[in-house]
């Protein structure tokens, strides 16, 4: 080896770029990933190494820009170089993280100068993921890539936009000057399968969001009513969507309410646009945050014979009549048999995730004697009264449902609770015959060393997982004034 | 002191290990760079694919021994 380790003076300007890009300022703050880069870490052991790096383009696919980068982006143009003719990766976050207090935003001036390099590649773009923090960031991504110039994105696979901002009120866009929606790559993404738009409007009637026939993963998040789709919009989306197999609504989807989701009927033409949409291929379905109203208007809306996985989050109000609708025979067309038709939602599911669901104590009995078939259930305690997992230790007394519930429930993933309750359930579901093999807890729980030997011991798999920032803001159920009676006691 | 007893442990594990891939080989040249650079290119793209691999699983496992070992007191090798 000590031959070819030589000194790279003939490579000083590359030496430099990759120095640079090795220096803490342009990318500590990516903990996602590890630092220095691999392609970084050969390229610097000696010259026969860096030459074979240099001539492999694939290398040199994924850019990412963190926060406190700034023109003139180097890095970024010696990996647009390096890549030569490839698909190309961009991941840009213009939001400081919260540790680093030194740290400023780009200016819309540096944003507009960095993507005045990557659009004249927008061809190779695969995969863009912008998150912002301010919207005029956002703005300023939307103008440059819907300028009449700017190319169409057919290599495009994944777009990713994120505007991550408090906000206290999601009845109107509160930026007035930046609410146009845009068209964006001239309207042209054929190849698009992940799209996710959070607190980020577009068109929602041009082509690459309105006939979106790759797209598999489709998350609609943080709209604000105004900016949000019209009924007949979303409805085209969604039936444009052929292949969708993963949808998430969190506080977006159509605008209007329930009564207002309906399209007049054009003369002549047989479709019937009022029919359920069908999702046939969809498995995963997230329903956050939105009114009871409109949630069970949705569900009623939609076909999803292919629903295994679902995820409920809802903080305020009272969600009794949505447990009842989950429970109630789920949405179907008139072609399906009597048995498809009287079936829910809820008794096909293989998991369910519980982030919040205020309701009356008995819809804890009604949505688990539903859940006949699923093997993995996710509970936020934090946000949940205690007898959602309580009540897994005790008979099930539910005519026609068996003597326990949930019989095939496998896998538990919980968080708000402690070592003691988890010990019971264990050893309870046990003697029930029906024991859980694996049990992931969210690592703020209190779970004291004899209990966690125990767990370890009883189960096929006890595990730690990292909750979401938010599982810290606990409900005190104790203040709630409705329903406290109910909640107070399982037994 | 300290430089020759290392060096010395190096010879000895050449004698006892002598495919310890930890170890250099001896000789002036790496074998690995007598590998065509097509390979080389090749396992590079490998190494770099490993970049991009999710690490949470990685992250969880070592904490989730870690703390089992530090809570049950055993610190051997699990």
């Amino acid at each position: 080896m000590n031959e070819e380790l030589e000194d790279e003076d003939e490579d000083e300007d590359e030496a430099d770029t990759d120095d640079e890009a090795d220096s803490d300022a342009t990318g500590s703050s990516d903990f996602d990933s590890p630092w220095p880069p691999f392609p970084i870490v050969v390229s610097h052991v000696c010259r026969h190494w860096r030459n074979i790096a240099f001539s492999t383009p694939s290398l040199w696919t994924t850019i990412t820009v963190p926060p406190e980068e700034r023109p003139p982006y180097e890095f970024a143009m010696t990996l647009l170089e390096r890549s030569r003719g490839l698909p190309i990766d961009i991941y840009i976050d213009c939001e400081p993280h919260e540790h680093d207090c030194d740290v400023e935003p780009p200016s819309d001036a540096d944003l507009k100068f960095l993507l005045s390099l990557l659009i004249p590649h927008i061809h190779r773009w695969r995969t863009m993921e912008l998150s912002v923090s301010e919207y005029h960031h956002m703005y300023v991504f939307l103008s440059a890539v819907s300028d009449p110039s700017t190319p169409t994105a057919p290599q495009l696979e994944t777009l990713e936009l994120y505007h991550h901002e408090e906000m206290e009120e999601f009845d109107s866009f509160g930026y007035h000057s930046m609410s146009k929606h845009f068209t964006l790559f001239g309207g042209s993404a054929p190849s698009l399968t992940r799209l996710v738009l959070w607190g980020v409007h577009v068109d929602w009637n041009q082509p690459w969001i309105a006939s979106a026939s790759n797209v598999t993963d489709l998350e609609l998040a943080f709209h604000p009513e105004d900016v949000r789709p019209s009924w007949a919009q979303f409805a085209s989306i969604l039936r444009g969507a052929s292949a969708l197999e993963k949808l998430s609504l969190r506080l977006s989807g159509p605008s209007g309410d329930p009564p207002e989701w309906f399209i007049e009927p054009t003369p002549g033409s047989p479709a019937d646009l009022n029919a359920p949409v069908q999702l046939p291929r969809v498995t995963d379905f997230i329903l956050a945050f939105h009114s009871q109203a409109r949630a069970i208007g949705l569900l009623r809306k939609f076909y999803l014979p292919a629903l295994k996985n679902l995820v409920l989050d809802f903080d305020d109000g009272d969600y009794t009549e949505l447990v009842h609708e989950l429970a109630g025979p789920a949405t179907s067309l008139s072609l399906s048999s009597a048995q498809e038709q009287s079936r829910s939602l809820l008794s096909k599911l293989e998991s369910l995730k519980i982030a919040g669901l205020p309701c009356r104590l008995e819809c804890v009995h009604t949505l688990y004697g539903e859940l006949q078939n699923l093997t993995s259930l996710n509970l936020s305690l934090s946000y949940l009264p205690p007898n959602f997992l309580d009540i897994l230790c005790t008979p099930c007394r539910l005519a026609g449902r068996g003597d326990i519930w949930l019989p095939r429930l496998a896998t538990l993933y919980v968080s708000g609770t402690f070592g003691e309750q988890l010990r019971e359930l264990v050893q309870k579901r046990r003697d029930a015959g029906v024991p859980l093999s694996s049990l992931y807890v969210e690592e703020s729980c209190e779970v004291d060393k004899k209990d966690m030997v125990w767990l370890k011991e009883n189960l096929k798999t006890f595990e730690y997982f990292e909750g979401s920032e938010d599982e810290d803001d606990v409900i005190d159920f104790q203040d709630l004034d409705e329903g406290i009676d109910e909640w107070s006691d399982m037994d | 002191m300290g430089i020759a007893q290392t060096q010395k442990v190096e010879e000895d594990l050449h004698v006892l290990l002598p495919n310890n891939p930890f170890v250099p080989p001896k000789g002036d040249v790496c074998f690995i760079n007598n590998l065509p650079p097509e390979l080389l290119s090749r396992i590079f793209e490998a190494g770099s694919a490993g970049d991009n691999e999710d690490e949470d699983d990685m992250v969880g496992d070592w904490l989730n021994n870690l703390r089992y070992c530090l809570d049950t007191r055993d610190l051997g090798f699990r």
